[in-house]
């Protein structure tokens, strides 16, 4: 049997949605339910039939109140979190062939939770604890579009003021 | 027609102003540049960089470096700093007493008083007593909570748990009755059994109430008076936590301890004074004040102040070609920290504030070997080089060039590793003083106030405002403003405290809220920069009345800060002291005031 929390809500409350195309094994749900379920944010799972080329996670953070879903494809062949304003092929995590064991599935789900909470992730590759080496790990996307422009337009109207700005005290 | 080169190489920027001397002697300024100082200053290395910058303000108004007649260097400030913690109290657990940790989920809510057991003993135990479940990482949850059940179905009372792994919510959550659960607790094994324990959780938002107060921790145990004081440092150590184990062992036994940090000898013109550091930073500066002017200041070998001492003398020796022995350190700054440290047999890396004390110490020599450096330098560019004068003079005359200013004026410049300052009277008459710490000694409180280990780090909170990101595309900065992303920010940035940096936004791995990182951020630049400007202004203000200063500017980096200059501005509005930053030439800001002096007093030689 399914191990469900025992206070899961009733459906159409809001909750952190789990669809999978057609039936999948408990022990590839139930770890992602736990990871929810221990942060305290409630969950729903359901089957369903993917429609051509559709995104599955995506679909199932559109339904979801809290615009948060998980989706598992064809036999749990990969499992993806995907949030409301993500575009559709680019989830937030993917997990596929080898790393879809019970640890990597609960940290997934932990991090659902975490999403709708606004807490911080949590990685694979750094457990718990510190990340000393996170410090000079920005993402590429702000570094090159947003930041360029940032800097540039801060620059250009600093420039009058202090044609030097930027060096170290 | 002359062209002429100032150049300051200063200990983070080398900077250049050229000009060009109308047949009048009278200057006209054409370009200035900036460039990172190659090597330490006064080394040959520097000369990379004055040729970077040189080119770099040559190029930019079509020039070549033969159409210079001459570069004038400054006579740089001899001075170098470093700076030092040493840490004077911790907290020892003889025989584990305690865990007071805050989990980012534990389960269930209230207080459970009784006596630790394993769970896998829990099916032989006594009916009549209280006890409290020790949950080891190897039990899956839904195993724990049907043990948990089965107990209190055949009538045990389980008053809490103890867990390992972060499970206490899912354990929580099948129980028939519900406990207080604290998950997370790494050393399980180090809980002793058979004990009277007490574990408290608080609901969310809130932060335990009585396992953080001595008299509640001597009622749950029965302590008397002379154990009630042996327990305040638990107390004070679960303060503002969400969850705490307490657990009274025979033996057990927590103390803070204090550490002999050596002793500071402080040696004056008139009088002599010795004082242990572990005495703090108040009795510290006490004596600096007392014992000042101060003439040598030794610490004592093998500790952490002895080996920045050390440091700090054997690299000025290098830098002046002198023995060590003929190099003394010059002025102290003292600053009392709070330190998070792990308490010593601590069970799930539990830490407690320990007390630091950090020091920056100044070595201060006659003149760095500039004469050598220009020699290199004429070598390499073919231009006459000299070294005009002293670089307190140059930088007054250069900030005098900042509009709305006047004698009597002093400048103040917050480097990295010393606080200088200087001031003109209207006889034109120029004092300056150099004090040690500065903006390196700002980065080492935070790197220590917020346990980082990582001084890189410290000096990007330092140097940068904190943003808070709230979703995948917003982030709210510290002061409010919501700031929209077109892209999806990096998950690993997602919930996380970030600093603004140059190259983006740095994730911090730290659970405090902005406005805390900020407090400590702000609290170090006011302990450091604030007060050490205000003791470097007494020094140079006539009758060492900053009162009667007139105009303040401040030059170098530090006057770039995003706050340093409303702080000081807040510190000196009740002296009546114009404050601001410099604006070298109308157009350079707090740069360039070095390069600028060097080139109008050249100019103003050659035209007497």
């Amino acid at each position: 049997m399914r191990d469900r929390n025992p206070r899961q809500l009733e459906p159409d409350k809001p909750a952190v949605l789990i669809l999978s195309d057609g039936a999948v094994e408990e022990e590839l749900i139930n770890p992602i339910l736990w990871g929810l379920e221990e942060e305290g944010i409630p969950s729903e799972f359901r089957e369903t039939v993917a429609q051509n080329g559709e995104s599955i996670s995506k679909k199932a953070a559109y339904q979801s109140l809290l615009g948060v879903g998980i989706g598992i494809n064809e036999r749990g062949s990969t499992i993806s979190l995907h949030h409301r304003d993500l575009l559709d092929e680019k989830p937030l995590f993917i997990l596929s062939g080898e790393d879809r064991f019970s640890e990597q599935l609960r940290i997934l789900g932990t991090n659902a939770a975490r999403l709708v909470k606004g807490e911080p992730l949590v990685f694979y590759d750094q457990p718990a604890g510190r990340s000393k080496s996170g410090s000079s790990n920005p993402s590429p996307q702000i570094q090159l579009d947003q930041l360029a422009k940032i800097i540039a337009a801060a620059v250009i109207e600093l420039l009058p003021v202090f044609p030097f700005a930027g060096e170290s005290p | 027609m002359a062209l002429i080169a100032g150049v300051d190489i200063g200990n983070n920027s080398t900077e250049v102003a050229i000009a060009e001397l109308a047949t009048d002697g009278k200057p006209h300024f054409l370009a200035s540049s900036l460039v990172r100082t190659v090597g330490i200053k006064g080394t040959l290395q520097n000369v990379l960089g004055v040729i970077e910058a040189l080119d770099l303000a040559l190029t930019s108004v079509k020039l070549l470096r033969k159409d210079l007649s001459l570069v004038l260097l400054n006579e740089a400030t001899p001075v170098i700093g470093d700076v030092a913690m040493e840490t004077i109290t911790e907290t020892v657990i003889t025989e584990s007493a305690m865990i007071g940790h805050n989990p980012s989920t534990p389960g269930g809510e209230g207080l459970g008083l009784g006596t630790t057991i394993r769970l896998a003993e829990l099916q032989d135990a006594a009916p009549e007593r209280k006890w409290i479940a020790i949950i080891p990482g190897t039990m899956d949850f839904q195993e724990a909570a049907a043990v948990l059940n089965r107990a209190g179905s055949a009538g045990l009372q389980v008053a809490a748990g103890i867990a390992q792994k972060d499970d206490a919510v899912l354990i929580n959550n099948r129980l028939y009755s519900p406990i207080p659960i604290v998950d997370e607790v790494v050393h399980i094994d180090r809980i002793p059994v058979g004990m009277p324990a007490a574990v408290e959780v608080a609901g969310p938002g809130r932060s335990i109430e009585k396992l953080s107060n001595p008299y509640d921790i001597a009622t749950l145990f029965d302590l008397n008076a002379e154990e009630t004081r042996s327990v305040v440092p638990v107390a004070r150590a679960l303060m503002g936590t969400r969850s705490a184990v307490v657990i009274k062992t025979p033996k057990g036994d927590i103390e803070e301890r204090r550490i002999a940090a050596g002793k500071i000898t402080l040696i004056g013109q008139h009088r002599k004074e010795e004082i242990p550091v572990e005495e703090g930073a108040e009795a510290i500066m006490e004596k600096v004040t007392a014992v000042c002017p101060l003439v040598e200041i030794q610490a004592e070998p093998g500790t952490h102040v002895g080996g920045m001492f050390e440091h700090v003398r054997k690299v000025m020796a290098e830098l002046t070609d002198q023995p060590v022995g003929e190099i003394s350190v010059q002025d102290i700054l003292a600053v009392d920290t709070l330190k998070p440290q792990q308490v010593l047999g601590s069970l799930a890396g539990e830490y407690a504030l320990g007390n630091a004390v950090g020091l920056a110490a100044m070595v201060k020599t006659h003149k760095l070997p500039m004469q050598r450096l220009a020699r290199k330098l004429e070598e390499e560019i073919m231009v006459p080089v000299a070294v005009g004068g002293i670089e307190a003079e140059m930088a007054i005359r250069g900030a005098l060039t900042t509009p709305g200013t006047g004698p009597p004026l002093a400048i103040l410049d917050l480097g990295g590793g010393s606080t200088d300052a200087s001031l003109i009277n209207e006889a034109g008459e120029i004092k300056s003083t150099h004090l040690a710490g500065a903006g390196d000694m700002v980065t080492l409180l935070i790197d220590t106030e917020l346990g980082l280990e990582d001084r890189e780090l410290a000096e990007n909170i330092k140097r940068f405002p904190l943003a808070k990101v709230e979703s995948l595309f917003h982030m709210r900065h510290e002061n409010g403003t919501v700031q929209f992303f077109q892209e999806p920010l990096d998950p690993r940035l997602f919930g996380r405290v970030v600093v603004m940096a140059e190259n983006g936004p740095i994730p911090l791995d730290i659970r405090e809220q902005p406005a805390k990182i900020a407090a400590v951020r702000r609290e170090a630049k006011q302990k450091v920069f604030i007060k050490n400007g205000l003791r470097a202004l007494e020094r140079v203000a006539p009758a060492g009345n900053i009162r009667l200063i007139s105009f303040l500017v401040m030059v170098g980096g530090s006057a770039l800060d995003f706050e340093i200059p409303k702080m000081l501005s807040d510190a000196l509005l009740d002296y009546g002291v114009v404050t601001g930053r410099a604006n070298v030439r109308s157009q350079e800001g707090p740069r360039n005031a070095v390069a600028t002096g060097l080139v109008l007093a050249h100019a103003e030689m050659e035209r007497n």
